[in-house]
């Protein structure tokens, strides 16, 4: 009898630990999803991307904690009064999570406009040495993105926030970059409020972005 | 027995979640480390270090790994069996072995490149200094070492003749590397800077890998994988050229073809010199590459260049003008393989040839010369660490020469052989030791050279490096064909560099001391007996954070070098080497305008020559050499660029020696006559169109 519970019991725990862990990553997800909103410092940021890495380990099979983490990184290379070497090896972290990801995915339309944006905020840290070398990896990455998935609207969005600058850099034209921001923006709001664990961000960027363009014309 | 089964239960539990693992994290100070992500192996169970370093783990069970990591240190892992949950723990993190922040090899030698963020000059730095003209060597000939030459045009090293410099292609040496041209017209290098990514230019104490080459390495890298399709078309005041890129999958292909034609320019521009035919010429590359799986790559390069120009020029003991024209044609292919496994093993196998022929007629001389150059490459790297990098290889040479003069002509080949091995050894991040011995072997030589050097990190910003290297390089095949058993040359380098560079401001300082010997020597006949030294320093400073939108570069090297050499009767101060050499290169962005401006100011004391009206051997020197060159481009739109450059824009006449008549006259004196610029200055005008998906692309890089 005794032996039956014992065995009963190993049985019990160990299915429910495995269910747990299956039902556990997406909770886990989403709430390290949730911590975005309250977001304030660089230790949140942080906080975050530790979360992210932890599942990428244990998950060894999903690339979307990899992709997070990589943007995470990306968010933090972003957060004021940083030097440029400390932006840089954000940065190159950041890059480090998005190829862990591209391993696990393929080519991925996200991962690709991940990888964009990493090379973009590169070119933040120091445009005049690295705009001229490095833009073509950019746009690149981005038009990429857009012929995988012209319907993605981050990879519309990226793209003209990119050419957007470039267009104010060279005081020309902005039509074109605001055309493809005003499409992002209506796809975003086609989509609705995703409350699901893959890349949904952007949206602000989008409204704010064709604020820009509204307040230009 | 209901209670055997709480008991149980209880008990399991406890064992699965219950310790808790708190305590603080340090670094290597004892500074308290935030954002350390600590957790248990195989579960999300984690938390991060607080400000303060502090950090509690609850829910822990009796079993299993923590794993502490952080980014830029070392992870260490906790047996949670062999812990004590009880007591406060204190985990010091080390940092971890970064290559990239770590102390690099400098003394030497000067990378372009765009890997780092302190570096002395990046890629683009090269093709936008105003007067190179988008050459490459041009450029390089404003960096402290050299000695500008500007009625040659190739590199000349601390007191070393051009030969003493050798080229590289990805690894590969480039035989013939530059154009072919006359003696006094200036030369140029043999490709266009937009298919290379960076360049690796050594001017002493170089790496176990190089060899041949008595004084220096240019080593250029081509681009790798491009991101995406491209076309360039441009028009200038010499010639047009159309360029396109097309990048697939896995593999991409980079066309190039130019011609370049100056007899309009120069209808219109007077010269120095008489052309009967003004330089004209077409050039064509093409560069593919192609990713094969993960960890194989592989490129394969081949130009073909032609060029063609006659002269007409005063000789000091002729009535007539001599003529003189020149044909060229010139293939280079190359074919490289790269293979890596394991993330510890590299291999790299490689082939380049070079096929370079030159046909002159010199009023009724009909003189041609052909040579060939293969050369074979197989180089095996292995990291069994981050902090030790080994690398060996084998390469053979093989190089001919055709020389004919009317009716006869004669031949020249050898073969030459090489095996080297290099280990890379970082202490720490603040020193690391490069230790290398090369063995090489042909008919004029079997040697043994150790290369070392050494590098220490002072400070966050500032380093010290030390090098030493002994070098052979063979007689040039066009002296070996008079005679084949003349032994190679050689040369001992010590070098000692200090660097301080940021972001924005190098500053770099260099000494050295190099010792010939076994120089070429002429005296009825040809020998190897001569002997030589250069030493002096280099001074280098970069700067573009003092005056905003301004970059500008100062180089001033110092050579101090004589050598008993060629026809020399002792050791002397050769023409090649001025003693004083400055250069100053300035670029400055107007954005209201969308231009940058460029400038560059070359000078030096002269060149020495030999007065046969005075005592002593090359006892004279020219006036100082010096030219101003000033260039603009301007950016209407992203992807277009107007680009105006003017060379030697005062029009200085400069004078680089003299040619003497070889017989006293009435009053036992030699009549002299100058020989000057092959122009007064140049000018070129030129469109740069380029057309892809992204409107911003440019072709910045090709000016």
């Amino acid at each position: 009898m005794k032996k039956a519970i014992i065995i009963f019991l190993g049985l019990f725990l160990s299915a429910n630990l495995s269910l747990s862990a299956q039902s556990d990553y997406k909770t886990y997800m989403q709430e390290s999803l949730a911590l975005y909103d309250s977001v304030k410092t660089l230790a949140d940021y942080q906080n975050i991307a530790n979360r992210f890495d932890r599942i990428a380990k244990a998950e060894k099979e999903e690339w979307l904690p990899n992709y997070y983490a990589g943007l995470t990184y990306v968010y933090m290379s972003f957060v004021r009064g940083l030097e440029a070497d400390k932006r840089d090896e954000y940065l190159d972290q950041a890059l480090v999570y998005a190829e862990k990801a591209a391993e696990i995915a393929g080519n991925d339309v996200e991962i690709t406009v991940l990888t964009g944006y990493i090379y973009m905020a590169k070119v933040s840290v120091s445009p005049a040495l690295r705009g001229m070398t490095m833009s073509s990896k950019v746009s690149g990455y981005f038009e990429k993105a857009l012929a995988m998935s012209p319907n993605n609207p981050r990879a519309n969005l990226m793209l003209g926030r990119w050419k957007y600058g470039t267009a104010q850099f060279f005081g020309s034209d902005t039509a074109e970059p605001c055309a493809l921001m005003q499409k992002s923006l209506t796809l975003f709001e086609a989509i609705g409020d995703e409350t699901g664990i893959m890349p949904s961000w952007g949206k602000n960027q989008a409204v704010a972005m064709a604020k820009n363009c509204k307040g230009n014309n | 027995m209901n209670r055997s089964i709480l008991v149980f239960i209880l008990l399991t539990q406890s064992l699965l979640a219950q310790n808790t693992f708190s305590g603080k994290v340090l670094d290597a100070k004892q500074n308290p480390l935030a954002g350390v992500n600590i957790y248990l192996l195989q579960s999300y169970n984690g938390t991060t270090t607080s400000k303060d370093g502090t950090f509690s783990l609850t829910d822990l069970p009796g079993a299993g790994k923590i794993e502490i990591s952080m980014m830029g240190f070392d992870s260490q892992f906790i047996d949670l069996e062999k812990t004590d949950f009880q007591s406060q723990q204190t985990i010091i993190l080390k940092e971890s072995f970064n290559t990239l922040k770590a102390v690099t090899i400098t003394a030497g030698s000067i990378e372009v490149s765009d890997e780092r963020q302190a570096i002395v000059l990046k890629p683009l730095d090269i093709v936008t200094t105003s007067g190179a003209l988008g050459d490459v060597i041009g450029a390089l000939n404003t960096l402290p070492g050299t000695s500008t030459n500007a009625n040659d045009g190739r590199l000349f090293v601390r007191g070393g003749s051009a030969d003493e410099t050798a080229l590289f292609v990805d690894g590969l040496r480039l035989g013939s590397a530059y154009g072919s041209s006359l003696s006094g017209i200036p030369t140029r290098g043999r490709f266009n800077p937009n298919l290379f990514k960076g360049n690796f230019f050594s001017t002493g104490a170089y790496s176990a890998e190089y060899g041949q080459a008595l004084s220096s390495v240019l080593s250029l890298y081509s681009v790798d994988m491009p991101i995406r399709s491209q076309t360039d078309l441009s028009v200038s005041s010499v010639g047009a050229s159309a360029a396109h890129t097309e990048v697939w999958e896995n593999q991409s292909l980079s066309t190039n073809l130019s011609y370049t034609n100056l007899s309009p320019y120069m209808n219109l521009v007077p010269q120095n010199l008489q052309f009967n035919t003004a330089p004209q010429g077409l050039n064509t590359e093409l560069l593919y590459r192609n990713k094969i799986g993960k960890n194989t790559f592989l490129k394969g390069f081949y130009s073909y260049q032609n060029s063609r120009l006659a002269v007409k020029r005063p000789q000091i003991d002729k009535e007539e003008l001599e003529s003189t024209s020149l044909k060229n044609d010139f293939h280079y292919a190359n074919l490289n393989l790269k293979h890596s496994w394991q993330k510890k093993h590299l291999l790299n196998a490689g082939i380049s040839y070079t096929n370079n022929s030159d046909h002159i007629q010199l009023d009724s001389s009909k003189i041609k010369a052909n040579s060939q150059l293969a050369h074979l490459k197989v180089i095996y790297q292995y990291f069994p660490m981050p902090r030790l990098k080994i690398k060996s290889g084998l390469e053979s040479i093989h190089e001919n020469l055709e020389q004919g003069l009317n009716d006869q002509s004669r031949f020249f080949e050898q073969n030459l052989y090489a095996a080297f091995a290099e280990a890379n050894y970082h202490f720490n991040s603040d020193l690391v030791l490069q230790i290398g011995l090369r063995n090489s072997f042909s008919q004029a030589e079997n040697s043994l050279m150790p290369r070392l050097s050494l590098a220490y990190r002072l400070n966050e910003k500032s380093q010290l490096a030390v090098a030493y290297g002994d070098y052979v390089q063979n007689q040039n095949p066009s002296i070996l064909i008079n005679q084949n058993n003349l032994a190679a040359s050689s040369a001992r380098h010590w070098v000692l560099n200090y660097q301080f560079a940021t972001k924005d401001l190098s500053f770099r300082l260099e000494a050295y001391h190099k010792k010939y010997d076994q120089l070429l020597r002429f005296d009825q006949s040809y020998t190897s007996n001569g002997e030589g030294y250069a030493q002096g320093f280099d001074l280098f400073i970069r700067d573009r954070k003092s005056i905003k939108n301004l970059d500008y570069w100062f180089s001033y090297s110092f050579i101090d070098t004589k050598r008993h050499w060629k026809s020399f009767k002792e050791q002397v101060q050769p023409s090649f080497a001025p003693k004083h050499n400055a250069s100053l290169v300035g670029k400055y962005w107007i954005s209201k305008l969308n231009s940058q401006v460029g400038s560059s100011y070359n000078i030096n004391d002269g060149y020495t020559y030999e007065n046969p009206n005075l005592a002593g051997e090359m006892e004279s020197k020219t006036k100082a050499f010096s030219s101003l060159n000033i260039s603009w481009s301007y950016l209407p739109k992203p992807n277009l660029i107007i680009h105006l450059e003017i060379t030697n824009a005062l029009g200085r006449e400069n004078i680089f020696g003299y040619q003497y008549s070889a017989n006293a006259n009435a009053n036992g004196s030699y009549s002299e006559m100058a020989i000057p610029q092959s122009a007064k200055r140049f000018i070129f005008i030129g469109i740069f169109y380029t057309l892809s998906s992204d409107k911003k692309a440019n072709q910045l890089n090709n000016l």
